[in-house]
């Protein structure tokens, strides 16, 4: 995919080894109960993460704080070398975060194709062929021949990679899916692990939030396990696998 | 619709007289709790049923104004044919509830899932009604007398009913209060407006209970609409006084916490307004209502009741 | 570039995924009933031209009601109220400027400019404010309901601004014609001026619709976290909406004092506050050029039962409003369109099974 020049885009921090992101001491609290509880997180650019725990244990709401939906009331979020911790979340998409969320937001009243049109639409450089382009963006993440369907009426599976679309057609640095497999057959997660896997071999950074262990065996990722809000432990796959208090937690959960 | 009946009494306006200091002072006081009060019952009262079928159902009927004025209408023609008018109020109550519940299951249920659309169709409603009423009854209809008299205070003499009003208004809160958390009912309801899925599923009929809720949410509008009906003209836009005012107060105490909003909405938006009439007049009464609204709400976007809920135990 | 390919950029411009009508069948239509517009006035009488000229006056707050909530799903109750401001603020400017300026040029900017920034910064209440949904449409009730009540309370000399009396309740008086230097425009000069006036900010909304920011404005009306999160500024977009629309409603004002001469707060009103709501509902508030037909038919069909003395015409409006909202919640015109469409498309395929079979083509 072709980078897209953006005036809110930096020098690439890759270049002096720095992390992408990095979540300090991050705690978000909703009246009395902590949903983030001084969570420290260090994303590498070209790194494939996976954030899992029990419900509740404060995923998405890590995310929408990331994302800026959430302001931490203590701790940072550093983006790049810098602190975005109160900064408004279409400023942080125009530095290259983008989302997927938990339930599939779309556009329902629009066409799939429309929809990608409104993700494109802020390019400041032309293409030449939006048409093609939009269509081999909607083939990238398994969408064929339904642009012409309003995205309210396709199948929920299709939505969600016409979300990731969505999300992708911004050009970002670090995407965060949010559950990208919620509800869908095993062979449409075996189709999204592959879009994931391929995304990631090209260099997409990515934070994915899931529930199911099948999921996250198809890809191998570096873990991290949240529970209560607190980061519970760090790891490979192999090594999350044989932890038992991980195993504990999920009270017999695959 | 004036606020705050403050009258002079004629004849009695020195206030020089040696030791009167002291019962100026306690006139003054008096004064400023009437007028406070004054405003508090009338914020409180024509918002709460609105604000009952806000929390429970969020939706916003615009014909509030309209179930306001038929209350009234009632009331005052059912004293005029005898009945005495507490009664009176209680039946137009009754009346404008009844119609509530019957608009509820023929129409309002229909929109449950577009609040915007119910604004659209409640709008529409509330002009069949307003004009329907012009059209049947004439520009105007001749209201009854203020019950109670007046009562002299320091030399200043106050409307009775009012402070009755108030009084009422109170009295109210406190059997709302006691409703909601007190009785299978309230706690059912309560239920209900938390999470409408899981008391379906527990048992509550959702659809009856939305149905009763709006159906109580427009006589609590009708009791209003007959309460004021002494205190001004009646005519078929009566309610359209006490809309901008109502819907400050819905706005700003949110749907969250019925109660607590709408108590501590009006007492707050009660002494705003008070003070700004006492000190300019009625209409910049208004306007600071307003600007009010629009600070809390800027500084508070989930309302009074949203802000009290989100700082007390949530998760989320 | 050669004629046809400008031409055709041009119609890229107002054509776009987001505009209903953008056929040839459409753009001709379009043409032969503007023509027929501009050459109304030869045959028509001076009565139907004036009166066209009031129903053309109001298509402009309905256009900008369109704009955002058919586009942007902003419902505004409270357009109205800037009808008010534009028309308080021309007749404040043009009785104070006239003789000194010898035309009303900035009386009529005035009109438009003012109305524009007050609502620019309602807008910032409200959309700054993350006030959402609902609460959005009854604050700008409130707000047109609160601004009657002040303008009732101007009567009395001390009310003026410069030469303009506000007036009270019984409102300002005497605004002169739109005027632009020579003599005040009425009946046909009136009527020219406000149907080219029309069909101008027709194009000119629909060419923003189609523009990047109209693309914004219909996702943020859409799906505005998905909008944010693409990198939007939802905020600003919605803001900016509102504040056209606020301009358009102006403009209403503006036309309608420099017609009749006179305003009164009653405009901004709880019964006409619903008007413009009524006209874009019923027309259908996702096509601009449903919300200007709906305007001026239902406006002649008011007047028409007004003549005849009837007084239900608000409530036939009100039973209008609640019947389109149960059953055709896209609004009369596009459900028209789309019952000829299906017609249309079922006897084209009815048309060719038969032919098929006269060949005894297939089964």
């Amino acid at each position: 995919m072709n980078a897209v020049a953006d005036s809110h885009r930096t020098v690439n921090p890759a270049a002096n080894g720095q992390p992408l992101l990095q979540l300090r001491d991050v705690t978000k609290r909703f009246g009395g109960l902590t949903a983030v509880n001084k969570v420290n997180l260090d994303i590498h650019q070209g790194d494939l993460h996976f954030l899992i725990g029990p419900n509740g244990a404060g995923k998405s709401t890590l995310f929408k704080t990331i994302v800026g939906y959430h302001k931490p009331d203590s701790g940072q979020v550093i983006y790049k070398g810098n602190d975005i911790s109160f900064v408004e979340p279409f400023l942080r998409a125009r530095m290259g975060i983008s989302i997927k969320f938990q339930t599939p937001s779309v556009y329902p009243d629009l066409t799939v194709f429309q929809n990608m049109v409104v993700a494109l639409n802020r390019r400041r450089t032309a293409v030449d062929n939006v048409r093609q382009e939009i269509l081999d963006r909607l083939d990238a993440v398994g969408l064929h021949g339904i642009e012409n369907m309003a995205a309210g009426q396709i199948s929920h599976g299709q939505r969600q990679w016409l979300e990731i679309g969505l999300a992708l057609a911004v050009d970002p640095e670090l995407l965060l899916l949010d559950e990208p497999n919620a509800g869908m057959t095993p062979d449409e997660t075996a189709r999204t692990a592959e879009i994931i896997r391929r995304l990631n071999k090209d260099g997409m950074t990515i934070i994915v939030i899931a529930h199911d262990m099948e999921f996250v065996r198809m890809l191998e990722p570096r873990i991290t396990v949240l529970h209560l809000g607190r980061v519970f432990t760090q790891g490979q796959l192999c090594e999350i696998e044989r932890n038992e208090e991980v195993q504990q937690i999920y009270l017999g959960k695959k | 619709m004036r606020l705050g009946g403050l009258e002079e009494l004629p004849g009695c306006q020195d206030s020089s007289r040696l030791g009167a200091t002291d019962v100026q002072l306690f006139g003054e006081i008096f004064g400023a709790i009437y007028l406070y009060l004054d405003s508090m019952a009338f914020l409180f009262l024509s918002a709460v049923g609105l604000i009952i079928i806000l929390g429970m159902m969020g939706i916003t009927n615009l014909a509030h104004g309209e179930f306001m004025m038929l209350g009234a209408y009632t009331a005052v023609l059912a004293t005029r044919a005898g009945l005495p008018f507490p009664i009176s109020v209680v039946f137009a109550s009754l009346m404008v509830g009844l119609f509530g519940m019957v608009l509820e299951r023929l129409i309002i249920r229909r929109f449950y899932g577009n609040l915007l659309q119910s604004l659209v169709a409640t709008w529409g409603i509330s002009l069949i009604i307003s004009q329907g009423m012009l059209v049947l009854m004439g520009p105007s209809l001749q209201t009854i007398r203020m019950p109670l008299g007046g009562i002299t205070v320091a030399g200043k003499a106050y409307a009775a009913y009012r402070l009755l009003l108030a009084v009422i208004a109170i009295g109210l809160l406190i059997v709302m209060w006691y409703v909601f958390h007190r009785t299978k009912f309230g706690m059912r309801a309560r239920g209900a407006m938390q999470n409408a899925e899981i008391a379906e599923a527990m048992g509550i009929n959702t659809s009856r209970m939305y149905q009763f809720t709006f159906g109580i949410g427009s006589a609590l509008a009708g009791f209003a609409g007959a309460l004021y009906a002494p205190t001004t003209v009646l005519a078929p836009l009566y309610g359209a006084s006490f809309l901008a005012p109502a819907f400050v107060t819905v706005v700003v105490s949110g749907g969250a916490n019925v109660i607590q909003g709408a108590l501590i909405t009006s007492v707050l938006l009660g002494i705003i307004e008070g003070t700004s009439s006492r000190l300019y007049g009625t209409f910049i009464g208004r306007m600071a209502l307003l600007a009010a609204a629009m600070v809390i709400l800027r500084v508070l976007p989930t309302g009074i009741s949203g802000y009290l809920e989100t700082r007390g135990e949530r998760a989320r | 570039m050669n004629k046809t390919s400008r031409f055709s950029n041009f119609l890229n411009t107002v054509n776009g995924p987001f505009s209903i009508g953008r056929s040839a069948v459409f753009w001709v239509a379009f043409l032969i009933v503007t023509g027929y517009l501009y050459f109304f006035p030869r045959f028509a009488s001076r009565y139907d031209v004036i009166n066209l000229t009031y129903f053309m006056s109001w298509t402009f707050v309905a256009m900008g009601l369109s704009l955002i909530w058919g586009c942007g799903n902003i419902l505004s109750f409270g357009q109205m109220a800037f009808v008010g401001i534009g028309g308080y603020v021309y007749g404040i400017i043009a009785i104070n400027t006239l003789d000194a300026v010898g035309n009303t040029i900035p009386a009529l900017l005035g009109g438009i400019i003012i109305p524009f920034l007050v609502a620019a910064l309602l807008g910032y209440f409200v959309f700054y404010g993350r006030v959402s949904g609902v609460y959005v449409s009854i604050m700008t009730l409130v707000f047109t309901l609160v601004l009657e009540t002040f303008m009732g309370q101007t009567a009395g000399d001390k009310w003026r601004v410069g030469k303009a009396l506000l007036g009270g309740y019984n409102g300002m008086t005497n605004i002169p014609s739109i005027n632009f230097g020579s003599t005040g425009l009425k009946g046909a000069s009136l009527y020219y001026f406000v149907l080219t006036l029309m069909v101008v900010t027709y194009l000119l909304l629909r060419y923003l619709v189609n523009s990047k920011y109209g693309v914004g404005l219909v996702a943020t009306g859409s799906n505005p976290d998905r909008t944010e999160v693409l990198g939007y500024n939802i905020r600003l977009i919605q803001l900016l909406a509102f504040a056209i629309a606020g301009g358009l409603a102006g403009l209403s004002g503006v036309l309608y004092v420099a017609w009749g001469h006179y305003i009164t707060p009653s405009t901004m009103g709880l019964t006409n506050a619903s008007l413009p709501v009524i006209w874009v509902a019923v027309g259908g508030r996702k096509s601009m050029l449903a919300a200007i037909i709906s305007t001026i038919v239902l406006q002649y069909f008011t007047q028409y039962l007004a003549v005849t003395g009837s007084e239900f015409a608000l409530i036939i409006l009100g039973a209008l409003l609640l019947i389109v909202v149960l059953y055709m919640p896209a609004g009369v015109i596009p459900t028209l369109a789309n019952c000829i469409g299906k017609l249309g498309s079922k006897r084209r395929q009815e048309a060719l099974s038969n032919s098929q079979s006269r060949r005894g083509v297939g089964a």
